[in-house]
């Protein structure tokens, strides 16, 4: 039994500690456990190996740059996903009357991330929607200016500058955010036609996604060196 | 070196210390085990390991491998030991300790 606790307690370690670490910690658990098992009894021992098999392991998850990585960017990668389908979704939607009748005021008011509130979005949009779309609707110049633009600007900044973390993170979320502010500024200054409202809601979304998953892998290698851990 | 390289939390404190009292025989359990009995902080390994990966990475410890036995499932031993860098962020925070110490006394403040 010992030795088969032993055994599955050495291999969650070496699946989630670095190797170089897991194979000088797993000697240092062998080492206590048998004398804690000598002094203590078997029960106490293996009581003691699991309570400390378990604490060792999240210092590394929370800590090790690569969990960080992986955390930051599969938020980008979230939010990249649910935008793209949104896209699709729209782009794609042939019956307006799907969506409720609270949404469209909503749209025209300049929140068109209301959608993401929509049942039928969440309901239908990933299995219906998911297969119809074609690579030209990806693509869009103004965006893509803006995206290119920003993406300078932040390298320069980072370059130049050398900001804090937290005003490094505020400039990137202002200029991911800024093509949004516009395009609800318009919305509330111009009041278009809704037949119009499709492009305005094209440069609101597109350099978001656009930059989302790039400033996600600077910025979780920007925090991860600055927090110590690359 | 920058001084803020030189700024050391109250656990990395601890960790340089028991490493220097043990001497040539700072490892892993031993390290634990001094903290437990020196302070009563019953650290997991693995939150001593992380911090000597971060004190290592800044420079303030060294680590090399040694003493692999059979008690220890074969496993070899990191020994650590406090560079010279390690040695200098210790007296700074000491110093700084010593001082602000020195500030709240002459504040009157007495029963702490």
């Amino acid at each position: 039994m010992s030795s088969w606790l032993l055994k599955l307690c050495s291999g969650l370690l070496r699946l989630c500690l670095p190797l170089h670490v897991a194979d000088a910690l797993i000697g240092d658990l062998y080492e206590e456990y048998n004398t804690k098992r000598l002094d203590g009894g078997v029960n106490k021992a293996q009581m003691w190996l699991l309570s400390q098999t378990a604490r060792s392991i999240w210092p590394f998850l929370l800590s090790t740059s690569y969990t960080l990585r992986a955390i930051m960017m599969l938020q980008g990668l979230f939010v990249f996903m649910v935008l793209a389908i949104a896209i699709m979704y729209l782009s794609n939607m042939d019956d307006a009357s799907r969506l409720s009748v609270e949404f469209w005021p909503q749209w025209m008011a300049g929140k068109p991330h209301q959608l993401f509130l929509e049942q039928d979005f969440w309901q239908f949009a990933f299995a219906r929607e998911l297969h119809e779309s074609n690579i030209q609707m990806w693509l869009n110049p103004l965006s893509m200016a803006y995206a290119g633009l920003a993406w300078m600007l932040i390298k320069r900044f980072e370059k130049q500058i050398k900001p804090s973390l937290i005003v490094h993170l505020f400039f990137v979320a202002g200029l991911m955010a800024l093509p949004y502010l516009w395009g609800v500024l318009i919305f509330i200054l111009f009041q278009p036609e809704i037949r119009l409202t499709g492009p305005i809601v094209v440069s609101m979304w597109f350099p978001i996604l656009y930059l989302v998953l790039p400033l996600s892998w600077s910025l979780a290698n920007s925090v991860s060196y600055r927090l110590g851990l690359s | 070196m920058p001084k803020d390289e030189l700024q050391l939390g109250e656990f990395e404190q601890y960790v340089l210390l028991a490493v220097l009292s043990l001497k040539k025989g700072a490892y892993g359990a031993s390290i634990r085990q001094q903290l437990h009995e020196a302070i009563s902080r019953d650290v997991s390994l693995g939150a001593l390991y992380a911090t000597i990966e971060r004190l290592e990475k800044r420079g303030l410890v060294s680590s090399n491998l040694d003493g692999a036995t059979a008690k220890r499932g074969g496993k070899a031993k990191r020994m650590i030991e406090v560079t010279a860098i390690g040695k200098k962020a210790l007296q700074r925070s000491r110093q700084q300790l010593t001082t602000m110490w020195g500030l709240a006394q002459l504040r009157g403040i007495t029963y702490v």
